[in-house]
């Protein structure tokens, strides 16, 4: 096994391990070579920040100014609130085709959905 | 994706937000699935939007947090990526919760660098970070000593993960701290998780380095003591 795959191996214990997908025997069982002890000790130090959370505050804050942004994109370019469950029943009936005959002459049809 | 049916902290699965958002408590409605959740978002869909929001912002504001060390900083280049995401949603290519994450860490990638270059055009803005800016700052509570300690660390490895390359930053940071498998983090790369892996030991061993933590690691030698191993015995790394 290459080191590259030892090293990843033991970090994705670790985080199954965090998760709870592992018991505390199982890393146990699985030896840390003295080798990638540098590079696992470096992976901690960066995986410090892994239970960061942003406060409430801003939390509340910053999506109370994403969705009236999109409110206002979807005031300006003229977009109804949509349904929940969009079916069929809310799509126009009818629609119009342009097709190309061989003389290049368009023809138009209009056609049903159903 | 190598295992779909395995719960990962960085992604959604049909019943839960992930287990690395702990704190939001919410659980992805299981009659939305991701992919009609961004048809809807793609629309402005209030609601959608704010399930993607509350399911994406932690992981942003992480990924964030990470590379400008500062929560007030942190938290203005967060604002500054969902204001780039609802600007640009309704022409988002993403099909599916992955490409949606690449898509919206790509953006916070490039709101960080622009952060910067920021920096680097106004050499009078502070390069230090404020004490009240401190990750640390925010705790209201806890061991004193490891408040000092996290305080002593964190600014170290912050300044370490700036000397790496970007990808080699985006793979610590995707693997470490926002907990995506390797094959993930593959898709979110566009790599192979081979490279990935490959890319992961050089930095973690060029941070390691950095950090000089080699130096303090002991290491049993042949007669069986411990010594301070040299730094990154054997791990020269490419940047």
């Amino acid at each position: 096994m290459l080191p590259e795959d030892r090293l990843d191996a033991l970090l994705t214990l670790r985080v199954e391990t965090r998760r709870g997908h592992q018991s505390v025997n199982s890393i146990g069982a699985v030896a840390e070579p003295v080798d990638l002890q540098p590079l696992l000790f470096a992976a901690d130090r960066v995986a410090v920040l892994r239970d960061e959370e942003p406060s409430e505050d801003f939390a509340a804050r910053l999506e109370a100014m994403f969705l009236s942004r999109a409110t206002y994109l979807r005031e300006r370019d003229g977009i109804a609130p949509r349904p929940m469950n969009v079916c069929a029943s809310v799509a126009p009936k009818r629609y119009r085709t342009v097709r190309f005959n061989t003389s290049g002459i368009s023809q138009t049809a209009t056609r049903s959905w159903r | 994706m190598a295992d779909p049916g395995s719960v990962r902290p960085g992604r959604v699965d049909t019943t839960t937000w992930g287990i690395g958002n702990a704190g939001t408590g919410m659980t992805w409605p299981p009659a939305l699935p991701f992919g009609l959740a961004l048809e809807r978002a793609r629309a402005l869909d209030q609601s959608a939007l704010g399930m993607l929001y509350r399911r994406f912002m932690p992981v942003v504001y992480r990924y964030v947090l990470a590379r400008v060390g500062a929560v007030q900083t942190a938290e203005d280049v967060t604002s500054e990526t969902f204001i780039a995401v609802i600007n640009g949603i309704g022409t988002m290519r993403a099909h599916d919760e992955l490409t949606f994450a690449a898509w919206v860490l790509g953006i916070a990638r490039n709101k960080v660098a622009t952060h910067y270059r920021r920096l680097r055009t106004h050499p009078e803005a502070p390069q230090a970070l404020p004490e009240s800016e401190q990750p640390w700052a925010v705790a209201e509570e806890g061991d004193p000593l490891a408040i000092i300690t996290a305080r002593e660390s964190w600014s170290e490895v912050v300044a370490g993960l700036n000397q790496l390359t970007e990808d080699q930053r985006a793979v610590i940071l995707y693997r470490c701290v926002l907990g995506y498998s390797t094959e993930d983090v593959a898709q979110l790369l566009e790599k192979q998780p081979n490279a990935i892996r490959a890319l992961q030991f050089r930095a973690l061993a060029s941070l390691a380095r950095v950090l000089k933590i080699a130096d303090r690691t002991p290491v049993p030698n042949e007669s069986g003591h411990t010594t301070a191993q040299e730094g990154g015995k054997g791990n020269a790394t490419r940047r």
